[in-house]
């Protein structure tokens, strides 16, 4: 627990936007990370939201977990809707059809709605330059339908669709690096964040939701069930990911790369896998590899945001 | 004893219900009872029922047995036993709801049967299958501990064939001992007859079903009792955040205790959880709402000064 978080928690907002009565697993990353970007981003705002386990969990119908507009659409269109309606707002503004009242438009998708299906209409309206901000929740497979691999799902990891046995270690490509696409779209706001550094996580939506044009935030959110550890480790696991440099935290604005949460040592990198059900079975080998891509992945980052 | 009962073409089917919460193997309990009624040439079914529930919220599964094949797909509104894995359902769901008038409840408890027994159910019975998955499976997932409850009431499966089922599934060491909680609670297993049981004791259960409930006050009606002509194009809900009239509170087993006189009100427990239920009071402390807090943990894990104790859900004392 860094101090920070511990004085100055409480200086977020009382306010929730996102009702409890939501129907997550216990100690959900995901629940919790939406909770805090509702927080920061405030009222006026309106959400676009791809299917996932977020969408399942918070409106079973006639139930709604949402205090603030925000509908459900098409797995692989949440960025063109969250478009279309910033679109919108901006012609019926113009034609004075409705107050000129600043309304924010987002976004959200899970790692699935965003680095497989969803890319076409993300890099889309990335490229169209529509001001809204895109969040990925990103917690690493399709944890909604029963843990399959997407391309977001990390090197070594057991899911359904891509077990680990004897031959072949778990998922054997490389997780997606997301947020270099979105920057090689050149938007002005790129940032990955974590819940369990809640004040960096809602500095980054504000910063983004303020950004001229698209911003792209990337959430790691941590599955207890998917990943297979217990319920209350939930943030113990984002801390770790990113001190051992597996998910930096970073934001790259304007194209300048800066290190948020930085450290002049990684922890270990198997004091954040090998407790976990998904990478219990990494043999030296492959863990050798890993530490090898996620040490050269922490020196790139750092080389860029010295320049 | 329950053997086949007729139904209305002259055919033989029994129909289960199962209750559990996410994650305690209400499907597998189904399934291999499935299983055990095909190894002996029967037909059978097991299928969960689907809906957006998670890890600790209420479920069933359904099993179905015939001595012909089936053509049914649906979901037992009517099932001739009911059985239910964890007692603390028993403030949550009616589980007797739409059981036949000679049905059976058998349910995991520590108490005597009677305590569960309705004028119109034919038996009732109890096993502590959770004291017997500790001792023997040293976790309390009940979920084969109670087909040895099913076997001993059922005539309709042999014993062997649910060993049988239990060998293929699971591996060497977990089968052996899965079979020894099963062939304990075979034994164990407490029946009442409605003959048997004492008048005074009839329906008791009955007041703690009817108060049985998922939601709060303000909860919109069920998603079934819709008419299509009620629904708002698009299926818009306009009652903003109404998911507050759900308890998620009833899926904990765990349960966070503040220590006062530890706590230095920094908020930490209020800021990680997900599920909104801290709130703080007038003097400045954060208080869990039960209503909502699902026991996860992250409080009590993540509170610097270790002031968040988890301690173990009781039973609900009402029964």
């Amino acid at each position: 627990m860094n101090d920070a978080n511990v004085y100055a928690v409480k200086t977020l907002t009382k306010k929730e936007y996102f009702a409890p009565g939501h129907r997550s697993c216990l100690g959900c990353g995901e629940a919790l990370a939406v909770r805090l970007v509702h927080k920061a981003l405030g009222r006026n705002v309106i959400t676009a939201s791809a299917t996932g386990c977020m969408e399942i969990v918070s409106s079973p119908f006639p139930l709604t977990s949402w205090e603030i507009p925000w509908i459900h659409v098409a797995f692989e269109n949440a960025a063109a809707v969250a478009g279309g309606i910033e679109a919108a707002l901006k012609v019926l503004q113009r034609k004075g059809k409705i107050s000129d009242k600043k309304v924010s438009v987002v976004a959200m998708a899970g790692d699935g709605g965003t680095v497989d299906i969803g890319l076409q209409a993300l890099s889309g309206a990335m490229e169209r330059g529509h001001k809204f901000l895109y969040v990925c929740y990103d917690n690493e497979a399709y944890m909604n339908t029963g843990v399959q691999r997407s391309s977001a799902t990390p090197f070594g990891a057991h899911t359904t669709t891509s077990p680990a046995g004897t031959v072949v270690p778990g998922q054997v490509t490389w997780k997606k690096n997301m947020p270099e696409i979105a920057v090689a779209h050149k938007i002005p706001y790129v940032a990955t964040a974590t819940p369990s550094y809640p004040l960096d996580l809602v500095n980054k939506i504000k910063k983004g939701i303020a950004a001229d044009g698209p911003a792209y935030v990337h959430i790691l959110s941590v599955c207890p069930t998917g990943w297979g550890i217990a319920s209350e480790e939930t943030i113990k696991f984002g801390r770790l990911a990113v001190q051992t440099g597996f998910f930096p935290l970073y934001e790259v604005e304007n194209g300048k790369y800066k290190i948020t949460v930085d450290f002049e040592e990684l922890m270990p990198l198997e004091q954040y896998l090998l407790p976990q059900r998904r990478f219990r079975h990494l043999a030296e080998d492959t863990l050798g590899y890993i530490r090898g891509r996620v040490a050269e992945q922490w020196e790139e980052l750092q080389k860029r945001s010295a320049e | 004893m329950v053997v086949f009962k007729k139904g209305k073409g002259g055919e033989k089917v029994l129909e289960i219900r199962f209750h559990g919460r996410g994650g305690q193997g209400a499907v597998t309990s189904a399934e291999l009872f499935a299983q055990a009624a095909i190894m002996e040439g029967k037909y059978a079914q097991a299928f969960p029922s689907f809906g957006p529930e998670r890890r600790g919220a209420p479920v069933v599964a359904f099993c179905r047995i015939d001595d012909r094949p089936i053509f049914l797909r649906t979901e037992i509104n009517e099932p001739d036993i009911v059985m239910v894995l964890d007692p603390s359902l028993l403030s949550v769901v009616d589980v007797t709801a739409g059981l036949k008038d000679d049905g059976i409840l058998i349910i995991n408890s520590e108490k005597e049967p009677h305590h569960f027994m309705l004028e119109r159910l034919e038996q009732a019975a109890t096993i502590n299958a959770t004291q017997i998955a500790l001792d023997i499976l040293k976790r309390p997932i009940t979920n084969t501990v109670l087909l040895g409850a099913l076997a001993r009431i059922s005539a309709v499966v042999k014993m062997e064939s649910i060993i049988d089922a239990i060998e293929q599934r699971f591996d060497a060491k977990n089968a052996a001992r899965n079979v020894q909680a099963l062939q304990k609670a075979f034994a164990e297993t407490l029946i009442l007859s409605k003959n048997d049981c004492k008048p005074e004791s009839l329906n008791s259960f009955q007041k703690y079903i009817a108060a049985a409930s998922t939601t709060r006050e303000g909860a919109p009606k069920a998603d079934s009792e819709y008419l299509w002509n009620e629904l708002q194009p698009g299926c818009v809900v306009t009652d903003a955040g109404n998911a507050k009239s759900f308890r998620t509170g009833d899926w904990r087993s765990f349960l966070p205790v503040l220590n006062k006189e530890r706590c230095i009100r920094c908020g930490v427990c209020w800021v990680f959880c997900p599920d909104m239920a801290y709130r703080q009071d007038q003097e400045g402390y954060y208080l869990v709402d039960l209503d909502y807090c699902k026991g996860c943990g992250i409080c009590a894990q993540e509170c610097p000064v270790g002031a968040i104790q988890m301690e173990m859900e009781k039973e609900a004392d009402a029964v």
